[in-house]
Parts: C-alpha cells; sequence; structure tokens
C-alpha cells in the first residue's frame, strides 16, 4: 500500500510539473511490438503435438436453477399489429421450460481448430436455412460452419429485411430486403468467439443469434435445455465455450472462467455432463 | 509493466486513484479534456459489474460451500482494472494521443495529414525527441489544430460524437468509433470512400446541424480532416476488438515483461485497415432508355412516376417504413446502431451510467419535405436505395434474381426488380415533395398490401 501512494504522489507531482508547459506534452517512444512468446497463459489452439486418439461425443443439460421467468410480450404497432398481432410474440431472449426448467438456446462451442470427424463431410457444403415465419426468426438461435453457406428465407406473405453485422466479416455483412417466397444467401468468412444477432428493421424485435465457427463442433440446447455434440475428437485436450444471449459467456459452473470449461474424452466414450444448474443471476443482460 | 498488487487491496487503491485524479483535473487547467477516453459504451460501471458478480456468487455459494465470494470478487476486481489498464496502454502505444497521434503502419494512414488536423487549436509547434546525447530520436512537427477548430465542439476529443454540443442535437452529431459511416457509395454496410466522406464535409447533411465547410476550409485542410476522421474510426473499431479480445475471450494484450501481444493486437489491426483498403463501389447502371429526367417527354415522366409509385409500394418494400404517401410514417418505432442497445434497456437510469448521450428514436426520412441528409442529387436517392444506409434501417435493394410466387395471388409470379427500374423509385421519391400541399393517403393506398 506505501508503494501505490508513493507511486501516486509521483504522478500527482509529475502532472503538476508539466502543467506551466504550453506545448503538448511528447510521448517517449513507442516500443515496438514483439512476437508473443511460446505457451503464454489464453490460446485458441490445442498442443501442436496431440494427435486424437479416437473420436467421443459429448452431452449435457442446462437447467435454470430458478423460478422460470416470464416471457414479456412483444408490442407491434401499425402494419405490424395487422400482420403480427394475431401471433401474440413473447420475447425469445430467455428460453425456460415449465416443465423441467431447461433452457433454450445455450451455445456450447469448441475453441481452437482441430480435425473434423469425416461423418461432418457431407454438411461441410450445406446451406443452413434461417427462416422469417410469422413476424420472427426460426430458428432463434443457431451455429454454422464457415465452409457452409446462411439461406435466409421469407415464408411470410410480406416483406422483411436481414441486417447481418458480423464483427469485421465485410464479405458477409449486409442490410438487403427479403420479398415473400423469396431467399439470400450468405457467406461468413470470419469464425466469432461468440454469436451475434441477425435482426429484422421492418419488425425491430426480430432477432436470431448466429455463430460462424471454424469448426462444426458446436451445439444450441433444445427445449429440454440439452445439447450433444458428436464424434468430437478424444484423446485430446478440448475446451468448450458457453455462452447465452442473457449472460454473455455463462459460468454455469462457478468453476468456469469466461463461460469455457475444459475436456479430455477416451475414444467411443460418450460423456454426458448431467445437468449443468444455472443460477438465474447470470442472465442479467 | 502491470505489476500484480495485492488483490485486497485493489479497490482501496482504486479510491485513491479517483482522488488522484481529482487532483490531477482540478489543479491543471490547460490540460482538461486534452486526452482520449475509453469507448465504453453500453458497458455497465465497474459499481454495477461488481454487484452483479457478487449476487451471482453469492448465489451459487448457496449450493456449493468452496466459494469464497470475497476472494473471486477480488480476483474479479483485479482483473477488470488490469485490462483497462492494457487497453488504454495498447491504444497509446498504436495510436497516439490528441497531441501526438501516431498510427500503425498497416492503417495506410498518412500521418502528416492526421498532425495537421490534430493538436491544441490555432496549432503548435512539436520539439524534436532527443536522447541524453542530444541526438534526434524523433522529429519535431507542426500540429494543424484544424479539428479542435472547427469539429471537437460536436464530435468530441475522442470523435465520440458527445462534444458539449452533442446532447442539444437531433440526430446526435456522428460517434465514429464504430467505424460505421451512413452515406457511402460502397456496397452495403462497406466503409465509406474518402470522396463520401469529402462530399459530407463539404456539404454538410441537410436537415441535420452538419455544416458545410466547403467556403470555411480548403480542399487540403479537408483532406486532413477526412484522414483524421478515418483515424478515430479505425482507432475505434480497434478498441472495439481489443476490448471483445480482453473482455469476452479473455485474451491479454501484454505479457508479463510489459512487452506487447504483437501477434493479437497486429491481427485486430489489420483486420480493421483491410475493411477500409476493401470495397467496392457501387457504379450506377444508366437509367432505362438511357435518356436523363430532364430528357424525358411529358409522357415519359408520368410513366416512370407510376412505376416509380408501384415498386415504391410493393417490390421496393419502401412503404414499410416511409408509409403510403412517403411521409415517413409507415413502420414503428425504431433507432439506429448507435442507439439499438439503449433501446433495450428499459431503466433510464440504467441507460445514463451506460451511454454518453440519451436515447434517440430514429424516424424514417419524410420524403415530401424534399429535404435529403446525403444528398438531393438523383445519383444521391440512388445510392441511398441501392445501398441502403449503413448504421440505420434503411436497406439495401434486393434486385435481380428469378420471378417469385405471389404471396397474395395464388398461382402469379412476381417478376424480380430489377437494377435500372431504382432509377424509377428515384424519380418517384424525388417528385414527392412538389405536390401541392402534403399529400395524404387515399383510400386506395391504404388497401391491404404490405410486400
Amino acid at each position: 500500500m506505501k508503494s501505490i501512494l508513493l507511486g501516486l504522489t509521483a504522478i500527482i507531482v509529475a502532472v503538476q510539473l508539466g502543467c506551466g508547459d504550453d506545448k503538448p506534452a511528447r510521448r517517449a517512444p513507442r516500443a515496438a511490438a514483439s512476437k508473443p512468446k511460446a505457451g503464454n497463459g489464453d490460446t485458441t489452439t490445442p498442443p501442436a503435438n496431440a494427435e486424437p486418439t479416437g473420436w467421443a461425443t459429448l452431452t449435457g443439460t442446462f437447467v435454470y436453477d430458478g423460478a422460470v421467468p416470464e416471457r414479456e410480450a412483444i408490442t407491434v404497432t401499425g402494419d405490424n399489429a395487422a400482420q403480427c398481432g394475431p401471433f401474440n410474440l413473447r420475447s425469445e431472449s430467455l428460453l425456460v421450460n415449465e416443465a423441467n426448467n431447461g433452457i433454450s438456446d445455450v451455445f456450447v462451442f469448441l475453441r481452437g481448430m482441430v480435425d473434423h470427424h469425416e461423418s461432418y463431410n457431407e454438411q461441410e457444403n450445406a446451406s443452413i436455412q434461417l427462416s422469417n415465419k410469422d413476424c420472427r426468426f426460426e430458428p432463434h438461435a443457431l451455429g454454422i460452419w464457415l465452409p457452409q453457406t446462411l439461406r435466409v428465407t421469407n415464408d411470410d406473405p410480406f416483406g422483411h429485411n436481414t441486417n447481418i453485422n458480423s464483427p469485421g466479416d465485410r464479405e458477409a455483412n449486409s442490410n438487403m430486403t427479403v420479398q415473400p417466397n423469396s431467399e439470400q444467401t450468405t457467406q461468413f468468412t470470419r469464425r466469432q468467439t461468440s454469436p451475434f444477432p441477425v435482426t429484422c428493421n421492418i419488425h425491430p424485435w426480430m432477432r436470431a443469434l448466429v455463430l460462424p465457427s471454424e469448426t462444426p463442433y458446436f451445439a444450441v440446447t433444445d427445449e429440454n435445455g440439452k445439447f450433444t455434440i458428436a464424434n468430437v475428437p478424444a484423446g485430446i485436450e478440448l475446451e468448450f465455450q458457453v455462452w447465452h444471449e442473457k449472460s454473455a459467456n455463462l459460468n454455469a459452473d462457478p468453476s468456469w472462467n469466461n463461460g469455457r470449461f475444459k475436456v479430455t474424452l477416451e475414444p467411443d466414450q460418450t460423456m454426458d455432463l448431467g445437468e449443468i444448474k444455472a443460477v438465474a443471476a447470470l442472465f442479467n443482460k | 509493466m502491470f505489476p500484480h498488487s495485492n488483490p485486497r487491496t485493489t479497490r482501496q487503491a482504486t479510491l485513491l486513484c479517483c482522488l488522484a485524479l481529482a487532483t490531477i483535473f482540478t489543479g491543471c487547467g490547460s490540460s482538461d479534456g486534452v486526452e482520449f477516453v475509453l469507448n465504453t459504451e453500453g458497458v455497465p460501471s465497474f459499481e454495477t459489474q461488481l454487484a452483479q458478480q457478487s449476487e451471482i456468487l453469492a448465489s451459487q455459494a448457496e449450493s456449493n460451500a468452496d466459494i469464497n465470494v470475497d476472494e473471486r470478487l477480488d480476483e474479479f476486481s483485479d482483473s477488470y482494472f488490469r485490462k483497462t489498464d492494457e487497453l488504454a496502454a495498447a491504444l497509446e502505444a498504436l495510436f497516439g494521443t490528441p497531441d501526438d497521434p501516431a498510427r500503425p503502419p498497416q492503417t495506410g494512414l498518412d500521418i502528416d495529414l492526421i498532425r495537421r488536423a490534430a493538436g491544441p487549436t490555432g496549432g503548435a509547434d512539436v520539439e524534436p525527441l532527443l536522447d541524453e546525447d542530444g541526438n534526434v530520436i524523433a522529429p519535431g512537427y507542426h500540429l494543424g489544430g484544424l479539428y479542435r477548430e472547427h469539429c471537437v465542439h460536436c464530435h468530441g476529443m475522442t470523435g465520440d460524437g458527445a462534444g458539449p454540443t452533442a446532447l442539444f442535437l437531433n440526430p446526435y452529431p456522428r460517434d465514429y468509433r464504430q467505424g460505421t459511416f451512413k452515406f457511402t457509395s460502397t456496397q452495403s454496410k462497406e466503409k465509406p470512400t474518402d470522396e463520401d466522406l469529402r462530399r459530407t464535409i463539404e456539404n454538410g447533411l441537410h436537415g441535420t446541424l452538419m455544416p458545410a465547410f466547403r467556403v470555411a476550409l480548403t480542399a487540403d485542410e479537408i483532406s486532413a480532416l477526412i484522414e483524421y476522421v478515418k483515424y478515430f474510426a479505425m482507432r475505434g473499431e480497434v478498441e472495439l476488438f481489443l476490448r471483445a479480445e480482453l473482455f469476452e475471450s479473455g485474451e491479454t494484450l501484454f505479457f508479463e515483461d510489459g512487452t506487447f501481444n504483437g501477434e493479437l493486437i497486429n491481427t485486430n489491426v489489420e483486420l480493421v485497415a483491410s475493411l477500409w483498403s476493401n470495397v467496392t463501389v457501387v457504379q450506377p447502371v444508366p437509367r432505362p432508355g438511357g435518356k436523363s429526367w430532364e430528357e424525358l417527354t411529358a409522357a415519359e415522366k408520368q410513366e416512370s412516376l407510376e412505376i416509380g409509385e408501384r415498386l415504391f409500394r410493393n417490390e421496393g418494400q419502401c412503404i414499410k417504413c416511409h408509409g403510403p404517401a412517403g411521409l415517413g410514417d409507415g413502420g414503428q418505432l425504431n433507432y439506429d446502431d448507435w442507439n439499438t442497445q439503449k433501446a433495450l434497456v428499459e431503466d433510464e437510469a440504467e441507460r445514463a451510467e451506460m451511454w454518453l448521450l440519451p436515447l434517440q428514436e430514429l424516424k424514417a426520412r419524410n420524403l415530401q419535405l424534399g429535404v435529403f441528409r446525403g444528398g438531393r442529387r438523383p445519383i444521391d436517392i440512388y445510392r441511398r436505395i441501392r445501398n441502403g444506409i449503413t448504421g440505420t434501417p434503411m436497406p439495401a435493394a434486393n434486385v435481380g434474381g428469378s420471378p417469385i410466387p405471389d404471396p397474395l395471388n395464388p398461382g402469379q409470379m412476381i417478376e424480380p426488380m430489377e437494377e435500372e427500374q431504382i432509377w424509377h423509385i428515384v424519380d418517384y421519391v424525388l417528385s414527392l415533395q412538389y405536390q401541392r400541399g402534403f399529400r395524404t393517403p387515399s383510400p386506395e393506398m391504404n388497401a391491404p398490401n404490405g410486400r
């Protein structure tokens, strides 16, 4: 504490000494950027020498620890009232199953790059559909592997627009009108470290969460809060990220940091993380 | 560089820091505000975040006796201030200060132009930097002070669009730090060209408080300000990416020996630079028939307006926001990108804590007024429709493609809108201001439509 006080005194003295000077203060020359040293803290890639010894499955269930939150009704006005009012829309930002407290739309995805299992090959060129349907996006949350194409369709008998703002992805980003029965396609070129919202401005409540991923190892929990990621590499340490719209990085387990956990699976193992309880206070965004 | 202080003393040290800062600000009038501040738009205050953490940990501790709440909160505080310090230090190392600007070479920014715009009003000479033996380490230079003379009172010292005048303006002055610019000749959501920014500074933005500078400033001076605006935008976007690296991804910008995490920082700087260097300027297609509006016969003009109105109401989807008569009354309450997140926070006090300026609604333009912010030449209107207006709900027109089934008339097909047909909408939009009195929607126009 003494050293902090001394330091602060020095800062104050230094600043006040500089007061009389009308000339802009000159900083010391900047240090040149240096290469990071190997093995430093938090990197996104697994150890280079690790080779998978087989394939395994990871599964688990996110459960809301608290009273099931009420979903707020969405206000629709003007033309939108006639077209969207009948759907009695409610907020989708936190969906908790009344029967079992399962939390929908929790993203679980692998951090870092690994080789994928051959069972994913046929999905590599798939188009992943995001529909404008009944004045909402279907699905509300989705992951997409970078080689895949996002196909935005409009199943409503009226127009929408699709506002895509994936940070730093110049090629993918646009805000285009989508007429009824028409579609548009988007190719993402950058992985994101968390999902970003796709919106429609004509219907400002509409919001879908999209995660462009560089591996096919991602999942979104279903209406029971359950996720399954099949055919993940076994025998190497994997780090998974957990994220929800209302919490961002979700530290459901207090031992996690930045919503992350590490696992190493045995070949052919199905590891069930069981019920992962997330306290209500986590969903404060 | 960032010694890890004893976590238990961190929060007390913060208090002391505040005291020290108070002394600095009251003790030295001339340096007030001449510094860049961190972008904390939409970020809850430290106190709020600490309270949230405390609630989460207390709740988790109920069923888990191993959690030491106090220790975890100290860790949280320590990490929060370390990350904040790292962010400020990295930004200063990359981009300098208002009185000593720098730029990473990858940005392609011209430091001489930046210096002409930066610095105190009236300009200032900066002495060369010498080592102990009197050798020049960095040469001296002149600061031109243009930004602080002409722009800072609205756009702010950090380019945050929150200068002293900002609160009284609607729309607010541009906050450059997201790198988002509305009036561009480039593809939807792309960065503007220098010429786009020049047009805005030279002509101002009609219907806003942004004045025209073409008389007050020379072309060279405007070039300096364009570079400085790009500097703010690149600095601001690098800041946002680095903030995400630190606070979301848990990365570090400095190693324990105080050296840069060069690879991580360069990756982000290069990404932002690439967004500016890779843009596609949209060349307008010729008008249908190749004749300008003035060259059309009266009958041809009438026909163009009729097609334009049909497209405005149907394929173009314009009425969804601009309303059936172009009065800007078609849509529901909306916001630009700078206000969208604010609108999601209902509590006004909470908003005031997280954002510099209060929530501001965005209305679709009333096209009958004939005031167009991005310019009123036909080419300006064409670009707004063709490329959309980045940072706002205004989408880009979806042109081309194959015929689609008409949802209202089963069995019939709708031909897609062709790019050249945008000119008909331009003609129609520009005609709306010349009607006698405000035209209100006729009963026929109110008929269900809404494609």
